[in-house]
């Protein structure tokens, strides 16, 4: 009987030392968290752009709190709930080039009837209604100021969805052309990360 | 009556820039740009106080926060419009410039920027990601200036904006609005704010 529990407590030791096993030496992580490891040595891996997205904020932030084969991430740094960067950018949709690396996430809770206008938006925002969150991803903070600026100004009605298209575009040109706007350099409403999905009690 | 309106005219001068940290006085940030609007009307841009061709400077300070210059972009959107067109380019050459305070003189930007960046993540990801679009625009912004040249701290620069209003009508805020006179004397009047 003591040999039998011997023999599972050495398994279990042998699967959770598996588990944090580096990259390289047993392929992949086979969860999403590279224990341990330091993030510079997870990111060497990376493509060369979102390496130094990933330098970058880890300049800005210091070191993220998680550090997963495809992606950092640190909690409450600055005026963000959570913020990440992605070893791989995703496709581009609108006039942006492809390096959207840093996903800024924030406490809101979207109203179920403006979901699909803010997808109609700018398909580079993410809500998750049942965290109270919503994200937005690009190359750069400042424009994912914007866009959750945007998105607020939508849910309030104070524009539609063509208008903040057309306003996120002039800005963008205009940032480009050496103009900076409020909407890139910080919140224009009251953000609440602690929001919660059910700000009515859960039932 | 007289001396009553050159009085209100000369505290409507000497008023802070709107949300002034910039140490500049409204009177002096007209005045500068009045003389730079005499320098580039018709070579850098054509519509004053109008955003897709010339609406803004920034002011910029050094580090005791004293201000050294004044950086117009002019010619804004003119990377989107056809050429020839109106608000397209009168000359790419011509989208930056310094106006140094101590005595008016303007300058085109481009020889005072960079030939180097620091080394530092940060830097690298802004020449990565920023420096391509800024660069297709051709656009120098304060921190692309050589420190060797312009001692400046970036992070003291304020930007204003002067949008187009009309002259004649009466002003709901007068402190913010100054007048500048184009080189065919067509007197522009604007609205000035962070």
């Amino acid at each position: 009987m003591i040999r039998i529990r011997a023999g599972v407590v050495l398994l279990a030791l042998v699967i959770l030392a598996a588990a944090q096993a580096a990259p390289g030496e047993a392929g992949e992580w086979s969860d999403k968290v590279a224990v341990g490891r330091p993030a510079e040595q997870v990111i060497s891996s990376w493509p060369d752009l979102a390496r130094a997205a990933a330098r970058a904020t880890i300049e800005q932030y210091g070191r993220p709190e998680e550090v997963g084969k495809d992606s950092l991430v640190w909690y409450a740094n600055g005026p963000w709930k959570r913020t990440l960067v992605h070893r791989r950018a995703w496709p581009h949709y609108t006039f942006m080039r492809d390096k959207d690396y840093l996903q800024n996430v924030i406490g809101y809770v979207v109203p179920k009837d403006k979901l699909d206008a803010l997808t109609r938006f700018d398909k580079r925002l993410d809500v998750d209604q049942a965290s109270a969150e919503i994200s937005a991803r690009s190359d750069r903070e400042g424009l994912n100021f914007l866009a959750l600026n945007l998105a607020d100004e939508i849910i309030r009605g104070k524009r539609t969805v063509e208008e903040a298209r057309d306003f996120q575009k002039q800005i963008t040109r205009l940032a480009a052309a050496g103009k900076s706007s409020g909407y890139m350099n910080g919140f224009l409403f009251d953000v609440r990360n602690d929001a919660s999905p059910h700000p009515w009690g859960r039932h | 009556m007289r001396r009553l309106k050159i009085v209100i005219a000369l505290a409507l001068l000497a008023a802070p820039l709107p949300g002034a940290a910039a140490g500049l006085e409204k009177g002096e940030f007209q005045a500068l740009l009045q003389g730079f609007v005499s320098h580039a009307y018709q070579k850098a841009f054509r519509h004053l106080g109008d955003e897709r061709d010339f609406d803004h400077g920034h002011v910029l300070s050094g580090s005791d926060g004293a201000p050294v210059a004044i950086m117009w972009h002019t010619q804004e959107l003119a990377l989107y419009e056809p050429a020839g067109s109106e608000f397209g380019y009168l000359d790419p050459g011509g989208r930056n410039w310094l106006q140094w305070i101590s005595d008016g003189r303007v300058e085109n930007a481009d020889r005072y920027e960079r030939k180097s960046y620091p080394a530092s993540a940060t830097w690298d990801w802004f020449l990565a990601a920023d420096l391509p679009g800024l660069r297709k625009n051709r656009t120098i912004l304060d921190k692309m200036l050589d420190p060797g040249q312009v001692s400046i701290d970036p992070a003291k620069t304020v930007q204003y904006v002067f949008t187009r209003v009309g002259c004649g009508r009466p002003s709901p805020a007068p402190d913010t609005e100054m007048r500048v006179v184009l080189p065919s004397r067509e007197p522009v009047c604007l609205s000035l704010a962070r």
